[in-house]
């Protein structure tokens, strides 16, 4: 943050994090501190937008995603797209670790199921060929969560292959055999129902995402398409640049399983910084 | 391959559910559903219970199959049947974003009469594509159905364009739901609603059967699948539909145990009632019902599935399956004679005198008289005898036994404890309870729930794949069921781990299965097959109330229909055994015998995790009553000097 040059920087803070006074002290007189109560992602970006982008639409954007939260990211980038913004660079801090490995918490107190505010499609009656396209990371109890709701689709996985670290993607296919039952009849790596992409690179993501529903597209017409970004940050952002270029007012949707709260401090160290630009 | 891969009916096309249905012996599945009934009817039963596979058996889809897409014969079954699944509608979507519930409500009902009539019209297209002879009608049905809208004189011609006009509304609404988060509009200023609610859903129907000749007497069947996914208001909204119901519509709604969430309507908020207003009709209690009648379906369901994977069988399953062998393992026992340690421990800690001799008496070649013996032995501690005499007559006995004797006493005993005794046995040898294996009690453990065995099953054709075991030339060692029984059980577990107002069900759960299981392995018992218990006035409890409906509805614990009197109040109390698999897990019993009487107090100590040390000092104290030397706290024996 402190090596970055910019007119301005903006801190958001928020809620589901829980921070204390205490800990955001230090932020307070350094930057600009932006508090919310509110969960809901367009409560907290539209007036953001309003206020502060929109009059800006001409300056250099960037969007630090590590700390953000996935529905934000991807909620974020739609706006971006509806209201014509022309570039956004996107920062990413690579961890070395996640705490405890495969078996890191992540997110507290599942409370609903819903879609992306801006991301809902129109959908289709015929739901005889509904896919659900999750990418998944740890947290696999929202990825059973998001497939409990999403019962009768047909699931594919994407898996962050190469991962982030080189234990990482074999602590990711260990918690993936754990939702095995409610997401495949059976679970094979080299599986059609598979989607091995990068885990920190959004451009490949959003590529291997298209092929992936072109060809499923060629075999049987996909009557509705749902996603569900719950990997690596730069997988979300992939998964939303998929969606704000190919899927807008078609039916799918991007939807996501909602928590009260999250895990503040859940990886160790940074191996990487990636800076990703995107021209929309 | 493994025949048994799939065990959810999503994961089937329609063809494969055809090819693999299997119809329920004796009563059919159609007998208990009757399609063409008016009275609409709420199909509940627990997650794998078969209500999507029974239901789409119904949906015209299926219809069409089995009819060979002739049109004569899809009549012949007097009804068509229209398949919604309630998920696909997306609930979720219409709520919250600054609307007030009123709007969301009346938005829904229009987004729900256009859903539903989309999949009716689509049904109707089908059927005068496949009879061309209809379509001349095709231009009146239109104009009758666009006169439903307030406002739209459209031009539409055949149904096709009357489905594009539909999904041109439908869209209108998601449009304008999406653009509330994106551009600050609010929904009433964007969404027109151009009927009336369950207009379309009744009126269409109607214009089409009074239409078209060939439908007349035909039935519309709207059958909802996961009712569970609508919330309170849109279920509110369809159980007035319920209530409103105009021939020739029928309705059968599917949802989970708990899938219910309201009974209002909108008339005043009035509530329909079972009975009158629409048929219960509980999947879980038909099979648990239907014990001979369900263990027939499981075994034709398996039979089929193998068969179709090209593994020849016999019809008769239950001969693949190894049962407890328990002369072997008796054998095995006979060799450790663990119990006899653990005896001669606990004797001696209680400074109980003799004790060399009392074990000699109890000695015998047969290990289940021996651990009887024992059991005999702790019931003489607590009724204060005289351990030698019992010893000896004990000896006696045993004698007599062996060589072919009745013993009256031995036999009153093992009558109801023979199960538990044999467990014990096993348990203190340190051996696995095998008494789980063989096909029927599979069939027992999965109490209703045909997923439940198949997933068992499924995991016993892998592991049979993994030890490189041919189903079909060996039989399924006891091990391997174990094992399939294990993965299960961490399966069926999952939907435990939500939390919710001070509340984790996994905990609860946990709990009172080890609770149960230290009363069935103590000295003496307090009742035999321990797995079920009893609680009165539980519905005076709002908190434990709570825990015990989402045990239920969840099939964690089974609710036994008729409950039991209380012989002093006559209060008839509720009575839940505990799930077969949880038992299995537990080491409880999978039969239902002995029921353990619990109060308000003791259950809110099992159920809350937040009562963690009362609930240490309760069982210690209650396991004093049942185990050697069988004291109240802080009394001193005068048996034991």
């Amino acid at each position: 943050m402190d090596n970055i040059e910019a007119d301005e920087k903006h801190i958001f803070i928020l809620p589901e994090y829980n921070f204390g006074c205490a800990e955001l002290a230090g932020l307070e007189n350094k930057y600009n501190l932006f508090k919310f109560l509110t969960f809901d992602e367009s409560e907290i970006f539209l007036p953001y937008f309003k206020d502060y982008i929109i009059p800006n639409i001409d300056k250099k954007i960037a969007f630090d995603i590590t700390g953000f939260l996935r529905h934000h990211i991807v909620y974020f980038i739609r706006l971006c797209k509806q209201i014509g913004i022309n570039k956004v660079d996107f920062l990413y801090s690579e961890p070395i670790a996640y705490k405890n490995k495969e078996n890191t918490k992540f997110s507290k107190d599942f409370q609903y199921v819903r879609e992306i505010m801006g991301c809902g499609g129109s959908h289709s009656v015929d739901v005889s060929n509904d896919y659900l396209i999750i990418g998944s990371g740890y947290d696999y109890n929202m990825v059973l969560n998001i497939a409990k709701e999403k019962k009768k689709t047909k699931k594919v996985q994407i898996l962050g292959f190469p991962s982030l670290q080189a234990d990482m993607f074999q602590q990711n296919v260990l918690k993936a055999y754990q939702a095995e039952e409610e997401i495949y009849p059976k679970i094979e790596l080299d599986s059609k129902d598979v989607i091995l992409a990068p885990a920190n690179d959004p451009f490949v993501t959003a590529s291997l995402l298209s092929k992936f529903v072109k060809k499923a597209n060629e075999v049987s017409p996909i009557t509705n398409l749902y996603l569900c970004p719950l990997s690596t940050k730069s997988q979300t952002l992939g998964m939303a640049l998929y969606y704000i270029f190919e899927c807008i007012d078609r039916s799918v949707s991007i939807i996501f399983p909602f928590c009260s709260g999250y895990e503040k401090e859940t990886s160790e160290g940074i191996s990487r910084f990636w800076l990703y630009t995107v021209e929309f | 391959m493994n025949p048994f891969d799939v065990t959810k009916a999503v994961d089937y096309s329609d063809q494969e559910l055809f090819y693999n249905w299997v119809d329920f012996p004796k009563h059919s599945f159609q007998n208990f559903i009757r399609p063409t009934l008016e009275m609409p009817m709420l199909i509940v039963g627990s997650k794998g219970s078969g209500k999507t596979h029974i239901m789409k058996h119904f949906s015209y889809s299926m219809q069409k199959i089995r009819s060979n897409n002739t049109f004569d014969n899809i009549l012949k079954e007097g009804y068509i049947g229209v398949y919604l699944r309630c998920s696909g509608l997306n609930g979720y979507r219409f709520l919250g974003r600054n609307e007030t519930e009123e709007t969301w409500n009346s938005v829904f009902a229009y987004y729900l009469d256009l859903w539903l009539s989309q999949l009716f019209l689509d049904v109707i297209d089908n059927i005068f594509v496949i009879n061309k002879g209809l379509q001349k009608l095709e231009g009146i049905v239109c104009e009758k159905v666009l006169n439903l809208f307030s406002t739209s004189k459209e031009k539409i011609i055949d149904i096709r364009g009357l489905i594009d006009f539909l999904k041109l509304q439908q869209k209108n609404i998601d449009h304008a739901i999406n653009n509330i988060s994106l551009s600050s509009k609010n929904l009433s200023q964007s969404v027109e609603i151009l009927s009336n609610p369950g207009d379309l859903i009744f009126e269409i129907p109607n214009i089409i059967t009074s239409t078209v000749p060939e439908l007349t007497n035909i039935k519309i069947l709207f059958l909802l699948d996961e009712y569970e996914n609508f919330s309170s208001g849109q279920q509110k909204y369809f159980n007035t539909l319920i209530r409103e119901r105009r021939n020739p519509v029928c309705f059968k709604i599917g949802a989970r145990r708990y899938g219910l969430k309201t009974t209002e309507t909108l008339s005043a908020d009035e509530h329909i009632k079972a009975g009158s207003e629409y048929e219960l009709f509980d999947l879980d209690n038909i099979f648990r019902e239907n014990y001979v009648e369900y263990r027939e379906f499981l075994r034709n369901i398996s039979i089929k599935r193998i068969a179709n994977s090209q593994i020849r069988i016999s019809t008769d399953i239950s001969k693949y399956f190894n049962q407890s062998n328990l002369d072997s393992d008796f054998e095995i026992i006979k060799g450790k004679r663990l119990h006899i340690d653990k005896f001669i421990t606990k004797l001696k800690k209680y400074k109980v005198k003799n004790v060399n001799e009392i074990v000699k008496n109890v000695g015998c070649e047969n290990v289940l008289i021996e651990r009887l013996n024992i059991y005999i032995i702790y019931r003489s501690i607590k009724k204060g005898e005289n351990l030698i005499e019992i010893s000896s007559l004990l000896k006696e006995c045993s004698q007599q036994y062996i060589s072919g004797h009745n013993v009256k006493m031995y036999d009153v005993i093992l009558d109801k404890f023979k199960q538990d005794l044999i467990d014990a046995l096993y348990r203190e040898n340190g051996l696995k309870l095998t008494s789980y294996c063989g096909f029927d009690n599979l069939v027992k453990i999965s109490n209703g729930i045909p997923r439940h065995f198949l997933m068992i099953m499924k995991h016993i054709f892998r592991w049979n794949t993994f030890y490189e075991n041919d189903f079909a030339s060996n039989t399924v060692s006891t091990e391997i069921q174990l094992l399939a029984i294990k993965d299960t059980v961490l399966w069926f577990m999952e939907d435990a781990n939500k939390t919710d107002e001070n509340t984790n069900y996994r905990y609860s759960i946990e709990s009172i299965c080890n609770f149960l299981r230290e009363l069935r392995f103590s000295d003496l018992p307090p009742e035999c097959s321990i797995s079920t218990f009893e609680i009165r006035n539980v519905d005076f409890n709002p908190g434990l109330k709570r825990i015990i409906t989402f045990l239920e509805q969840y099939s964690y614990i089974i609710k036994e229909d008729y409950g039991r009197r209380d012989k002093n109040s006559n209060v008839r109390n509720d009575m839940y055994q505990i799930n077969g698999l949880l038992a299995c897990w537990w080491e409880l019993s999978i039969s239902r015998r002995g029921i353990v009487k619990l109060s308000s107090d003791k259950l809110e100590n099992i159920f809350y995790y937040n009562r963690a040390e009362e609930l240490k000092i309760m069982m210690a104290k209650e396991l004093l009553k049942y185990n050697v030397p069988f004291r109240k706290e802080n009394t001193v024996l005068e048996l034991f000097d």
